[in-house]
């Protein structure tokens, strides 16, 4: 009986012959903290594992040309505890601050967490709301580069061949007038899966009164994140105020009414989605509604 | 009571804690035997049916595979895995292998194989095919479902329809509790050892190494004497442990295999196919007059015992006992009755029914409370038992019962009174307090046998070994009952040496870790012990010295005559000087029956912080008090409230293992079963009553148990009055708040129209 084959090249020379043999019993892990779990679970007896964590030159954050890159590898405590991240990408480092346990954290990697797809999977929507690219590298050493939404399919699924894996992913550096928040909802405060999750980006008008542009990506609503067309319309044009932020909760109650009103869990996270909706508003805004920076 | 105390009433380390933090303990998981076979557990994947056909060639056929057992070849005689003493009658449904399945989990086959992997292959590949039958899984419907109930138990005094007919103030609730996972870090395992000779030794996380033996004699018809248990290093029972479940099963393969056999449960093995918590569906109907007073209660409660009886009538017997000790109710009925579901199978869960009758009484005190506008505390302290009451049922009194001293000074170091009347304020963020109280046993007095063995010698070193039955389960048993023997004998911790439990060498030992004996009964056995061995030593050494026994000082490790101050003994010396001049040992064997089973008991002091958008609930602060007669190791003391608030939090806020119409079993697994972690964990103060219980060792009283009994209801009447809603249904999950919320929103509008 074939035996299970761990790879682990240090060099993306070496990572591109492993590829050249993958096939559909190949799996690929960064952190391996999902994978494990899906080891035990699918009793996944024989295959290959190649591992990406031993190539060094796949871990890093730098800021390029007005686009921030992030290497598959980077762990999402490297990911937060980043002055790049933190200045120019907040809903981010909310995000990866979220995720599962210190533990988790350490080991988990960004690449790792978008091949991944969970639907509740906080860095999702976070990534998705900057509109990040993400860069693909194939076996014959080519990449090419796809948004998050053609990443991302559906619950547990992406887009990747077998010969394929994320490399980097890229986000485009906002300017000034952009704020970014994240918040999630789970059945504790720390180490939880999400219920729900929302990341938002905004820019407001130069006194900071007015919201100009609103991107909303709601999690675990559905099989993927998407963006929230009735949350942005509320804001986009609307003066910063108490007043917007209930009508913000409101028009998220009314998404989740049309995501998924058959569902069980629908009474509960159409009420507990304006507790996001207030963190968010909250952490997008808390300036402008005490008087700090309007 | 002694004055100067030099060893009790210390907090002294675990005597095995080095080992454990440095990861050098070995359990059972880490044991390898020579030439050991690993086995892997089929549990079934539904509810309820029979199996029509069962086909093992394809995992036989694997490469490392030994053998694969199922009811075709295997022992099919009935037994009750709660029998814990020769005597105990208990009918009988449980086999090692079944093939008509009761609930998602029951035990169809095992795969020996030579190594762990191969054996979860192999498992895998067993092919079973099931006439589905239509489960039962509400505990209402099967008390009507012929076959599904099981017993019904009664406790009474006074006249409680008389006095609810004439009462004007009547509270009635219905309050449900889950079926919970204990969550202790090691999953069950065990290592069982056939011998050429025929006799069969197992290695076992287990609470009473003489019932694992009863059990295996019973299912695989051997004498007792041919079959050793011997207690392995404990990673966390809470009474999941007390029954043996993988025992009987691990001692067949090995048998059946002539090879020493490891069997271990995964996390979701361990939740959905060893013992829960007994679920429970309660209804209590309290009579008051206008002061608060109670003239009479009726409790009845829905005793979901799962798939198996296993101690589903004692447990129902336990809790209703708790109701008649706590408050001075003269007038009061408890009726339970027992059902099976196809659910996962109830079993002991730390305070064996405390705590669900608790929530249900201290729930219902709270709805009192809030009609008559009377502040809880005090409606309690106007019930509560007093010191020396007597049980009105007729069970042991309730001793030295100090739990009006627990709520009072529990009150004023809380500043209870200012924070009940605090406004709630109307934003996202809402807090409030609450209080509840319970009480807890000391032992199996008054219901059954409860006496130890013990065997003390002094060796010529001046050291002491102290054989017997315990079981340490990760509490400090050996430590505390080292602490009550030094404290005798004036001998230091580290000269003193008490082995666990191990059937072939121990002295015998009725119950166990259980029913929270050990301190109460164990260590009240280790005094007598210990003093009777004083004794001993001391007529000798009033020979030896030539003086009067009164005379003869032991102190340090050294003895000597208040008369001749110079001429001391090591302890070790004065053994050899016996040994030689009377050719006796300075040991003793002693039998100890428990005299006695006071009260134990506790008020927990709760506040809450509740997001009224999302429905999560912190626990912000919390007071534990506690009548414990006397803390021989304070340290321990804590760390057992500490960890019993943390399972408290947990069985009040989020745990519950779900099983829907079809049987079907969510939160099987640490992703969806969500424990309390240490974010969420507020700051626990523990405040100790100790004014000494008579029959206890040095005073002190059990607090193992009792200390998870009162944290829930705390939690929950901390919610209602901080919402003013009124939950009674446990786990007090987010959907549950917001739901209450809801409707409260709703009747406010209804209000408001009409």
């Amino acid at each position: 009986m074939a035996a299970m084959v761990v790879k682990t090249p240090s060099t993306i020379d070496e990572l591109l012959a492993c590829m050249k043999d993958a096939d559909e019993n190949t799996y690929y892990i960064s952190g391996g903290t999902d994978f494990m779990i899906k080891l035990r679970k699918n009793r996944i007896y024989s295959g290959t594992i190649i591992d990406l964590k031993g190539i060094p030159a796949l871990r890093y954050i730098k800021k390029e040309n007005g686009i921030i890159r992030i290497g598959g590898n980077t762990t999402f405590t490297e990911i937060v505890g980043n002055k790049i991240m933190q200045k120019h990408a907040a809903c981010v480092v909310q995000a990866a601050s979220q995720i599962g346990s210190t533990q988790i954290r350490n080991a988990a990697t960004i690449g790792g967490n978008v091949a991944n797809a969970f639907a509740g999977a906080d860095s999702i929507p976070a990534l998705m709301v900057l509109d990040a690219k993400v860069v693909v590298l194939k076996s014959d050493g080519e990449s090419y580069e796809k948004d998050m939404d053609g990443i991302v399919l559906g619950a547990g699924q992406n887009s990747l061949g077998h010969d394929e894996v994320i490399v980097e992913i890229q986000i485009p550096v906002l300017d000034e007038g952009y704020r970014t928040a994240f918040a999630k909802i789970g059945s504790r405060s720390r180490v939880t899966i999400a219920k729900l999750n929302m990341a938002a980006v905004v820019k407001c008008r130069g006194d900071g009164s007015t919201i100009e542009e609103a991107r909303i990506v709601l999690g675990a609503l559905g099989p993927k994140a998407f963006r929230s067309g009735k949350a942005e319309e509320v804001l986009v044009g609307r003066t910063i105020s108490k007043d917007l932020c209930m009508a913000f909760q409101n028009a998220l109650t009314a998404q989740v009414d049309e995501s998924i009103a058959s569902r069980s869990s629908w009474a509960y996270k159409r009420e507990a989605v304006k507790g996001l909706a207030d963190e968010v508003f909250d952490k997008l805004f808390q300036d402008v509604l005490t008087g700090g920076r309007a | 009571m002694k004055e100067n105390l030099k060893y009790v009433g210390k907090t002294i380390p675990m005597h095995d804690i080095e080992e454990k933090v440095r990861g050098k303990i070995k359990y059972a998981g880490d044991m390898e035997l020579p030439g050991m076979l690993h086995a892997k557990l089929l549990l079934s994947d539904v509810a309820h049916g029979k199996i029509k056909k069962i086909d093992t060639s394809k995992a036989e056929a694997l490469k490392g595979v030994v053998k694969i057992f199922t009811t075709k070849n295997s022992p099919d005689r009935l037994y009750n895995s709660h029998k814990w003493f020769v005597g105990l009658d208990v009918l009988k449904d449980e086999r090692l292998f079944t093939d008509y399945v009761k609930f998602v989990g029951d035990r169809i086959a095992a795969v020996v194989a030579k190594d762990r992997h191969t054996a979860e292959r192999a498992v895998e590949l067993i092919e079973v095919e099931y006439e589905e039958l239509p489960p039962v899984t509400d505990p209402v419907e099967a008390l009507h479902c012929p076959g599904y109930h099981m017993a019904r138990k009664e406790i009474k005094c006074g006249q409680v329809d008389e006095m609810m007919e004439k009462a004007v103030y009547i509270f009635e609730d219905k309050i449900e509790t889950p079926k919970v996972h204990h969550a202790a870090m090691e999953t069950h395992v065990c290592v069982a050892a056939p011998d050429p000779g025929g006799n069969i030794t197992i290695w076992t996380p287990c609470q009473v190494i003489f019932q694992v033996r009863l059990l295996v004699a019973e299912v695989l018809n051997m004498p007792l004497n041919r079959i050793r248990v011997i207690k392995a290093p404990m990673g966390g029972s809470f009474g999941g442990k007390g029954q043996p479940i993988l025992e009987p099963v691990c001692a067949f393969l090995a048998q059946a295999t002539g090879a020493p056999v490891q069997l271990l449960m995964d996390r979701r093995e361990s939740i959905i196919g060893t013992r829960t918590r007994t679920a429970t569906l309660g209804t209590v109907k309290t009579a008051v007059d206008q002061h608060g007073n109670i003239l009479a209660r009726d409790i009845h409660m829905l005793v979901d015992t799962g798939a198996y009886l296993t101690n589903g009538e004692a447990v129902a017997t336990a809790m209703g006992k708790k109701a008649f000790r706590l408050y001075r109710i003269i007038n009061q009925r408890y009726i339970a009755d027992v059902v099976y579901t196809n659910s996962p199978i109830g079993g002991a869960c730390r305070g064996y029914g405390s705590p669900q009758i608790h929530v249900l009484s201290e729930i219902n005190m709270d709805h009192v409370a809030r009609g008559l506008a009377m502040d809880p505390a005090e409606l309690r302290l106007k019930n509560l038992v007093h010191p020396f009451d007597k049980d009105p049922t007729g069970g042991p009194p309730l001793g030295n019962a100090r739990i009006i001293d627990c709520v009072e000074q529990g009150m004023k170091v809380f500043r209870w009174k200012a924070r009940w009347s605090q406004p709630k304020g109307g934003g996202r963020f809402v807090r409030g307090v609450g209080m509840a109280c319970a009480t807890h046993g000391n032992g199996y007095y008054g219901a059954y046998q409860d006496f130890i063995t013990m065997s003390l010698r002094m060796t010529e070193d001046g050291g002491l070994c102290l054989n017997s039955g315990i079981h340490d389960l990760g509490c400090g048993t050996v430590t505390t009952i080292k602490q009550i023997v030094a404290e005798v004998l004036d001998v230091p911790l580290d000269k003193i040496m008490i082995p666990e439990g191990d059937t072939l060498v121990s002295p015998f030992d009725v119950a166990g870790t259980q029913a929270s004996r050990v301190t109460f009964v164990c260590g009240g056995c280790a005094m007598k012990t210990a003093e009777l061995l004083k004794a001993k030593f001391v007529s000798y050494a009033a020979k030896i010295l030539g003086c009067h026994p009164q005379d003869v000082v032991m102190e340090e490790g050294f003895v000597w005559s208040r008369t001749k101050e110079n001429d001391k003994y090591a302890y070790g010396e004065m053994v050899i000087r016996i040994q030689t001049r009377y050719q006796d040992d300075i040991s003793v064997t002693y039998t100890y029956a428990s005299p006695a089973n006071p009260g134990v008991y506790a008020a927990n002091f709760v506040e809450v912080e509740i997001d009224t958008y999302t429905g999560l609930v912190r626990v912000v602060d919390v007071l534990a008090v506690h009548d414990i007669g006397k803390a021989i190791n304070p340290g321990f003391v804590e760390g057992q409230i500490q960890g019993a608030i943390q399972m408290g939090i947990g069985f009040a806020l989020t745990e519950e293992i779900k099983v829907d119409a079809q049987g079907r079993i969510t939160g099987d697994r640490f992703s969806k079963y969500h424990i309390i972690n240490a974010p969420d964990m507020p700051d626990v103060k523990v405040l100790l009553i100790e004014n000494g219980e008579e029959y206890g060792p040095f005073g002190a009283k059990s607090v193992g148990e009792i200390s998870t009994c009162a944290i829930a209801p705390a939690i929950v009447n901390a919610i209602n009055h901080a919402l003013d809603v009124h939950i009674t249904s446990l786990p007090v999950t987010p959907e549950k708040i917001i739901g209450a919320l809801q409707e409260k929103k709703h009747r406010e509008m209804e209000r408001e129209i009409f």
